[in-house]
């Protein structure tokens, strides 16, 4: 198993720690964001034995799907360093769609006779989508560097050759979904779209441009969305995310609420019932 | 000058605020025929405000809903280790993890001593000074707002 970045980032000046098996690649990162290095380095593995989610959760990498993270340094704040979570997203979605161009999705209802695409979609703040089902999260941490800078971790977790079961949502897997790429293959992509991407985002500068972009790709805009917070559950529809990256949902009321933080849930989950 | 306008429903921006304190949001902004409201939290107690189309406005301050703020004094203290953003508060790395400092804990400069979460971010906060833990004035996973007293080190 050997990572390579792509041609756009090695010439950008990444470097690459590469993993057959680590015990998470978040805190491979945090350790060489306190052992002094400069950024710009990406650790990968295509297995973690300790993965980790937000709060503590588990995130299964088991042999063959990606684990990636970018560090980076900045002399921007925490919250505008927060949104390379949508940098992070795009870079995700160019990734896969560079190499699922095309993927054809057996239609269960008649058959299979469908050739319609698989559809990518970015779901607020740091989840990617495949026809609805997640196959991709994202988790950033922020720690202060010497130099009076903020070090970004973007952990990126891509479930390639298998989807954990047994979750309270739907996932999915790359080769579910009747691709065929390696983990290799699709971390040289996400590579070289980071560069892109983070080039756009320019230390926040170009957030208004990202923010179009992630709009674009975004699920669920214009349809019910439920939050449940540390205080209970706000129910809408998802309007937009601000200029901040702040999730705006219209309440039924009329008022526009922007939120920060919470578990977000579309469709039919939103509409169905107080228990989120 | 502040005329009073009869369009200003203040029952209104009560149940706003209340929805604020209930949900932990910052800020509510409503618009209703040509009325536009915006109810924000601030670090201290609660304002609302309402605006008019025109320029004369009315500003006045309804009950904070919150629970009771940390004490103003605090955030002039030498040793305060404020909150640098708004978001959520947390002692331990994970829910099954060791706090990072208790009271009475020596600490370095840049040790890490809490996270706080914001857009599903973590952020570590570091010890601003080398120094003893003195007080924690958050419980593990409070809102906190932005300039909030977290930590007393000295």
């Amino acid at each position: 198993m050997a990572f390579h970045l792509g041609p756009d980032a090695r010439a950008a000046g990444f470097r690459l720690d590469s993993h057959d098996t680590v015990g998470s690649t978040n805190a491979e990162a945090l350790a060489a964001a306190a052992a002094g290095d400069p950024g710009r380095l990406w650790v990968a593995a295509a297995e973690q034995t300790a993965g980790v989610g937000r709060r503590g959760r588990k995130w299964h990498t088991p042999a063959g799907n990606l684990a990636a993270t970018v560090f980076t340094v900045t002399d921007v704040t925490p919250t505008k360093a927060a949104t390379l979570g949508f940098v992070a997203g795009l870079a995700l979605d160019q990734a896969l769609h560079s190499v699922a161009p095309a993927l054809p999705v057996a239609m269960a209802m008649d058959g299979g006779e469908g050739d319609r695409c698989v559809r990518f979609a970015l779901k607020w703040p740091n989840d990617v989508l495949a026809d609805g089902a997640k196959i991709a999260g994202i988790l950033l941490q922020t720690v202060p560097v010497p130099g009076d800078r903020l070090g970004v971790i973007v952990g990126m977790g891509v479930n390639v050759v298998t989807a954990p079961s047994g979750l309270d949502r739907a996932a999915t897997s790359l080769r579910e979904l009747g691709c065929a790429v390696s983990a290799e293959a699709l971390f040289a992509e996400l590579t070289d779209a980071w560069v892109g991407f983070e080039r756009l985002w320019d230390d926040g500068r170009g957030l208004g441009v990202v923010r179009e972009l992630w709009l674009e790709r975004a699920s669920g805009v214009g349809e019910a969305v439920a939050v449940r917070g540390e205080h209970g559950v706000i129910r809408g529809v998802f309007e937009t995310i601000d200029p901040e990256g702040r999730l705006v949902i219209r309440a039924p009321d009329g008022a526009l609420l922007h939120v920060t933080a919470g578990e977000v849930h579309f469709g039919i989950a939103a509409t169905a019932g107080p228990a989120v | 000058m502040a005329a009073k306008s009869p369009e200003i429903d203040h029952d209104l921006i009560r149940d706003l605020a209340r929805l604020l304190g209930e949900t932990n949001l910052t800020e509510i902004e409503i618009e209703q025929e040509g009325l536009r409201v915006r109810v924000a939290r601030s670090p201290a107690p609660i304002q609302a405000a309402a605006y008019t189309p025109a320029p004369a406005a009315e500003t006045r301050a309804v009950a904070a809903p919150s629970e009771a703020p940390t004490p103003a004094s605090l955030a002039g203290h030498p040793g305060v280790v404020p909150s640098p953003m708004v978001g959520t508060a947390y002692r331990a790395p994970d829910p099954d993890a060791r706090p990072y400092v208790e009271v009475g804990d020596k600490v370095a400069e840049g040790q890490t001593l809490l996270i706080v979460e914001a857009m599903k971010t973590m952020n570590q906060i570091p010890a601003p000074r080398a120094g003893t833990v003195r007080q924690i004035l958050f419980q593990d996973g409070q809102p906190v707002e932005f300039g909030e007293p977290l930590m007393i080190v000295e």
